[in-house]
């Protein structure tokens, strides 16, 4: 469900999550990432990067997984960073006021190209 | 020319006199009725003035005067394709064979015939006559049940045109769904659907004497119950009966629902037998399924069967559906409230092939009882479910569900709000799980969704069976610093809807969407 990535820099560590994050993963997906940044703890790296990309939809479950990575972070001075590309998952990051506690990234999705005749 | 009685007979033809004879005293041991004919024209005769239907089988030598016997045999199987024609031939002509057999000839006798072997070949050919003609007769029978199906399909009561909208996909030509509507008297209506079981002519027959003998019946000012009883009694007793002992009958089943609507007493009487219910569509888009749970028709003849009486009061229109919308429903992993909404929002041009060409009979009807209300100016529902509290385990199955019916009922005007709107669903139906019904599986909560086509507004009521509470979302969520906590679900649905309204000490939440 969740694939750890170093960057090159060694600056940023991202959590991809694959799905979407609802009531049904998120104790699973938090011990995943949670296991995740205990193996990098040792890292240089600064930046928590949850890349929800593949995410439709959050639920409130799937919040609290995010705000547990913003304590966990805070504690150990980090920061957090959440890559997300579904407008409905950024609407609910800004209408709860994640956004101002985490940067948020988001993906505007391309349009698809016109079929050449 | 002999001949016996007047049962169909076999035509024997032949120029030689003691072969006649032969033939005529054979297949009299065997208890054919024989007519004889000396020649191909006396034999055409013969035809023309008793009927080519009275003979069951045509016997005829190859060899005789004047003319061929194929010729003869050209000429029967113009009148009748399905009389069956056996050849007899000398010995060495079995090459005649191959062509004799392009003009219908089922069998040939090589002489000397031997009675056993001219009993065997007659017999088939009787057999064979006999199947053809029923089967030819069963055709015809469907052409003109068709026929009347699609007159019946057609009868609907000028009355009642403006008031009705329906959607109808035979899967088959006859048999199968029905619906008539049909004036009483003034200001009184009669609606009926039905699933007759079958797609043959009996099932054709049945649902048309249905459909008569209720018309005329309650014209009379019959009451329902005891018309519908006396239908039963018939199906039971007569078309069900136990005809072979020795074999299982498999009965005829008629599932039908039957409204009358009483426009100047603002009632309506509801009767449904084995089929789905009638919806009762309010202003606010809520849904009251009457379902009066009588068995189909046809099953048990001592039924007794009693509508349902309700006042218009509060109904805008009456929604009725044969069980083809299930079937197209689970066919397409969607919630029947959306395919129904589709079907009637839809033109037919713009549906897909296979809801053109359903896997059931699909049969819709919208009545609306208050013509005051505009089809655009209210509430259709889309989604209208009951859950038990330990169902939150399959949330993620049941959320699938509502994204699939969203989406086939009301993509277009969904825009990018899908997901808003399954976050917010799924919020209010965790709380009412967890909260309300506290996971129990005695305890139910429920999920409507409706959209109201002239504001683009899409409106979502989630109602527990629980204790309710006095928490305020827009309280929490000003007060959200970051941390984790309960009830942060409520606090989302208030901030990503357009409008919210938490009612009944928090057992009623009710949150709309505009859309585009």
């Amino acid at each position: 469900m969740v694939t750890p990535k170093l960057s090159a820099d060694g600056k940023t560590l991202t959590c991809r999550v694959r799905g979407d994050l609802t009531s049904t993963r998120s104790e699973a997906c938090a011990a995943q990432i949670s296991a995740i940044v205990r193996n990098y703890s040792r890292g240089r790296w600064k930046t928590l990067s949850l890349d929800l990309n593949s995410a439709r939809m959050i639920d409130s479950a799937g919040l609290n997984v995010i705000l547990g990575a913003v304590n966990l972070m805070e504690e150990q001075g980090r920061s957090v960073k959440v890559l997300v590309s579904s407008p409905a998952v950024q609407r609910a990051l800004h209408l709860t006021r994640i956004d101002r506690k985490v940067e948020i990234v988001m993906r505007t999705r391309r349009p698809k190209r016109a079929m050449k005749s | 020319m002999t001949h016996n009685g007047s049962r169909q007979a076999v035509l024997v033809v032949d120029d030689d006199e003691y072969a006649r004879s032969y033939f005529c005293s054979s297949l009299k041991l065997m208890q054919y009725k024989v007519v004889t004919a000396a020649c191909i024209d006396e034999a055409r005769r013969i035809v023309d003035r008793e009927g080519v239907e009275r003979f069951a089988c045509v016997l005829t030598d190859f060899r005789m005067p004047y003319r061929a016997g194929l010729l003869f045999l050209s000429w029967i199987r113009r009148k009748d394709a399905n009389l069956a024609t056996i050849l007899v031939t000398a010995e060495g002509e079995k090459d005649l064979v191959t062509a004799s057999l392009r003009e219908g000839v089922i069998d040939y006798l090589e002489k000397p015939i031997h009675h056993s072997a001219l009993e065997d070949a007659v017999r088939r050919a009787v057999e064979h006559t006999r199947a053809e003609r029923e089967r030819e007769a069963s055709h015809r029978g469907l052409r003109e049940a068709l026929r009347s199906t699609r007159l019946f399909r057609e009868v609907l009561a000028p009355q009642m045109q403006s008031r009705l909208e329906m959607r109808h996909f035979p899967a088959h030509e006859v048999g199968g769904d029905f619906c008539s509507v049909s004036t009483l008297s003034p200001g009184r209506n009669l609606v009926l659907l039905g699933d007759v079981s079958g797609h043959d002519v009996k099932a054709a027959f049945i649902s048309a004497y249905f459909q008569g003998m209720m018309r005329g019946l309650l014209e009379c000012r019959n009451a329902i119950g005891e018309m519908v009883g006396r239908f039963n009694r018939i199906l039971c007793e007569e078309w069900n009966r136990v005809a072979d002992p020795s074999r299982i009958t498999i009965p005829v089943s008629l599932a039908v629902c039957v409204c009358e609507l009483d426009f100047e007493q603002e009632a309506l009487k509801i009767l449904c037998c084995g089929g789905p219910g009638v919806s009762l569509i309010g202003r606010d888009g809520g849904v009251r399924v009457i379902h009066t749970a009588h068995p189909p028709l046809g099953w048990y003849a001592d039924e007794r069967f009693e509508p349902a009486r309700i006042p218009f009061e509060g109904i805008t229109d009456l929604l009725l559906h044969t069980d083809g919308v299930e079937a197209l429903a689970a066919e397409q992993k969607v919630l029947k409230n959306a395919v129904i909404h589709r079907f009637l929002s839809t033109r037919e041009s713009e549906l897909t092939e296979i809801e053109q060409h359903p896997p059931d009979d699909l049969l819709i009807m919208r009545i609306k009882v208050d013509t005051e209300v505009a089809t655009d100016d209210q509430w259709h529902p889309i989604i209208n479910e009951q859950y038990s509290g330990d169902e939150v385990r399959d949330i993620d199955k049941a959320q699938n569900i509502w994204r699939r019916s969203l989406r086939y009922a009301i993509e277009a005007e969904l825009g990018d709000r899908l997901y808003d709107v399954l976050t917010c669903i799924r919020e209010a139906m965790l709380n009412a799980f967890v909260h309300g019904c506290g996971e129990e599986s005695d305890r139910l909560c429920s999920l409507q969704v409706n959209y109201h086509p002239g504001d683009r507004t899409l409106r979502i009521r989630v109602d527990d069976s629980g204790p309710g509470h006095k928490f305020d979302p827009k309280k929490r969520l000003k007060e959200l610093d970051g941390s984790q906590g309960n009830r942060l679900g409520l606090s989302l649905i208030q901030a990503m809807s357009d409008r919210c309204r938490i009612e009944n000490e928090g057992t009623s939440i009710t949150f709309e969407f505009k859309l585009q």
